[in-house]
């Protein structure tokens, strides 16, 4: 089947074209690394909108978290962040889009789960960012923890871990609630302020932007309570090992030039570096870039264009941001987070 | 059998070989490409534990349920709401058209205002319009407007409803108690402003198209009919119903049936709303096992058994109406 993008079709279109294709096409593998630079750019699935993860912001750039991804990616094939072509998904979409081959890679806050990787054919190229779920509530309702939500209605998006974590919490404790789902989060959101539901539940990340779209957001609090684990990743298809390689190390060479010190200001001066894994990362010695299917100075593309993985952080979801959310969990190893690279040797 | 006979059979035997073999060609096509990305080819997800939870449901639904039964409750949910919009839609839909025909030149106007605004605007709208008309005013379950027992808030309208629950028949009347609940009302049978909006603008919508039809079925019958019938010594109302209607009906009944097929159909942009209709059942089963084509395939299967039933009943109604040789 071949693997090309649907240009700018209308999805419904695009989905049927690719399950035709499904139907009556040949089983016959891309490689996705060539179509994408036959193509000229990279089709990334990104969230419909989502403030510090991927959001237009007034000029109609794609801005965020994830969006510094998709930039990445395109920047270490093509020395150019801006080859990419951002395709909004909603929850329920985005395994399809990728499934049929509508976009190459998902970068859009998704769960890395093990019915999708064992049952889907996806494959999470790394964890960039460790969540997990939350509620938001009004204020006014007095309330402490989530397990006073016994009988509430709760506003989720559809088609989400959030929405399977909600029925497990609930059934785990011998509570009851009444879950509404919408396609998008806007709606759910939106059905929340409207009073529809005492609650709205979605992943901690998403909670505070989330909040800050109601009509008076600080009428709302978010609840202390996590239910659950919520590792989110690049996603690709199975089958393209070399595309899997390319995407994971693009989150690895993130992390380890945060690690090394290397970002996207002082890069000149790093070449100079004597530490050999510094001139390993940036392609100054040996080339690590081949077996990837990339030039030797793929890892230096990526820092050039978007920074490390700390700087991608602080511009969109941490100080940099108005959004504030500290490192937590997602510092490096060595500052008490989770985040950990192996070595480029 | 005759040279002829006998070739027209020849071609309409390999026509329908040739579409067989080339849907059997699809299938097996289609279970490679997706075996070959790791994606299920089986029915088997059916009897999974489905793991989420509905919100509306007409039986017993819970997260240990099936994804099986999640699409029975999808599926019952849609027959619901188009039964009750079907019907809803047929009642405005005769009463509009009626008035349109008035002598009472304000009720004529009135009803081709509502026929020719609601029936230019695109549903979709018309329902998120509906969902967000019928939420915003309501108050919260606490202030809950009640009546005779009924309970009116942005939860939806709970109403007094059978129940067996202790073997013999009671009634459950819907109530509002903080130290059982302080979030919604308990008891009762609940419609959820999501369904309650759905059937509303599914109603409205597909009541103008009926008014239409209504008008254009009585126009249908000659003048002379209600002439000759007034010759006869029939009286107006008489005439109506032994002359009138029998003729208007059917011409009325072909173009009405479509009209309910079409409304089965609309109801799948339930999910907009979220309400728990097939369509959006499926997209959720679709979306938590990686099954698409399969979820899409029973989908179709479904909502083509439901208007190919439909079609049946309608014909049924139809043949009633013919008589003579007529028809």
């Amino acid at each position: 089947m071949k693997r090309n993008c649907f240009g700018g079709l209308p999805r419904p279109l695009a989905l049927g074209f690719a399950f035709g294709l499904v139907l009556f096409g040949a089983a016959a593998r891309g490689d996705t690394l060539d179509d994408v630079r036959r193509r000229g750019f990279l089709a990334c699935g990104v969230n419909t909108g989502l403030a510090g993860f991927g959001l237009p912001d007034d000029r109609g750039t794609w801005r965020g978290f994830d969006i510094d991804y998709c930039r990445a990616v395109a920047a270490t094939i093509f020395d150019d962040p801006d080859k990419v072509k951002f395709i909004p998904l909603s929850g329920k979409d985005r395994f399809t889009a990728l499934q049929s081959g509508e976009v190459d890679m998902l970068s859009r806050n998704t769960t890395w789960t093990q019915s999708r990787e064992a049952g889907q054919g996806l494959l999470f190229a790394g964890i960039n960012y460790f969540d997990g779920q939350g509620f938001l509530v009004r204020k006014s309702l007095g309330l402490d923890s989530a397990l006073k939500l016994n009988g509430a209605s709760i506003c989720a998006q559809q088609g989400t871990t959030t929405e399977l974590n909600l029925a497990d919490y609930f059934r785990a404790h011998g509570l009851k609630a009444e879950t509404v789902v919408f396609s998008t989060s806007d709606e759910a959101i939106k059905a929340y302020d409207s009073g529809r539901c005492d609650a709205y539940t979605t992943d901690g990340s998403a909670l505070y932007p989330q909040r800050l779209k109601l009509t008076q957001p600080d009428d709302h609090i978010v609840l202390a309570d996590t239910i659950s684990k919520e590792p989110f990743g690049p996603v690709v298809r199975q089958g393209d090992d070399r595309w899997f390689n390319l995407v994971k190390w693009t989150h690895f060479a993130l992390l380890d030039a945060e690690e090394l010190g290397a970002n996207s200001q002082n890069l000149a001066a790093m070449r100079q570096s004597d530490n050999p894994e510094i001139r390993r990362l940036l392609g100054v010695e040996g080339d690590y870039g081949a077996g990837l299917g990339l030039t030797p100075d793929w890892a230096a593309r990526i820092v050039k264009a978007v920074g490390n993985y700390g700087e991608i952080f602080e511009r969109n979801l941490g100080a940099g941001s108005p959004l504030k959310i500290p490192r937590g969990r997602n510092a490096l190893w060595r500052e008490g987070g989770l985040q950990y690279a192996p070595p480029v040797r | 059998m005759k040279a002829s006979a006998l070739r027209r059979w020849a071609i309409q035997a390999a026509l329908l070989l040739a579409v067989g073999g080339l849907f059997a060609l699809a299938i097996a096509n289609a279970r490679a490409n997706l075996l070959a990305r790791g994606i299920p080819t089986s029915f088997a997800f059916l009897n999974q534990v489905a793991g989420f939870s509905l919100n509306q449901s007409v039986i017993p639904f819970t997260p240990l349920s099936s994804y099986g039964r999640a699409l029975l409750v999808g599926l019952l949910n849609t027959l619901m709401v188009s039964a009750l919009a079907g019907a809803l839609a047929t009642f405005i839909g005769f009463a509009a058209g009626f008035a349109r025909l008035s002598r009472n030149w304000a009720l004529a106007r009135l009803a081709g205002l509502y026929v020719e605004t609601i029936r230019n605007l695109p549903l979709l709208l018309q329902i998120l319009f509906w969902y967000v008309a019928i939420l915003s005013p309501l108050p919260a379950p606490e202030h809950a407007h009640q009546f005779a027992g009924f309970f009116l808030s942005n939860r939806g309208l709970t109403m007094p409803a059978l129940s067996f629950a202790q073997g013999w028949p009671a009634i459950d009347w819907p109530f509002f108690d903080p130290s059982v609940n302080r979030f919604n009302v308990e008891g009762g049978l609940r419609l959820p402003p999501e369904a309650c909006a759905l059937i509303l603008a599914l109603a409205l919508y597909t009541g103008s198209y009926i008014a239409e039809i209504v008008r254009a079925g009585v126009q249908a019958v000659p003048r002379g009919q209600s002439e000759a019938a007034a010759a006869l010594g029939l009286s107006a109302a008489q005439a109506r119903r032994l002359v009138i209607r029998p003729q208007a009906m059917r011409v009325i009944t072909p173009p009405l049936i479509s009209q309910y097929l079409a409304l089965t159909k609309n109801s799948s942009l339930a999910a907009f709303v979220g309400f728990a209709d097939l369509m959006q059942v499926s997209g959720t089963i679709l979306n938590q096992t990686g099954a698409a084509l399969q979820v899409i395939a029973i989908d179709m299967a479904l909502y083509l058994s439901l208007s190919l039933a439909t079609l049946a009943l309608m014909r049924l109604y139809e043949r009633r109406l013919r008589w003579g040789g007529r028809g």
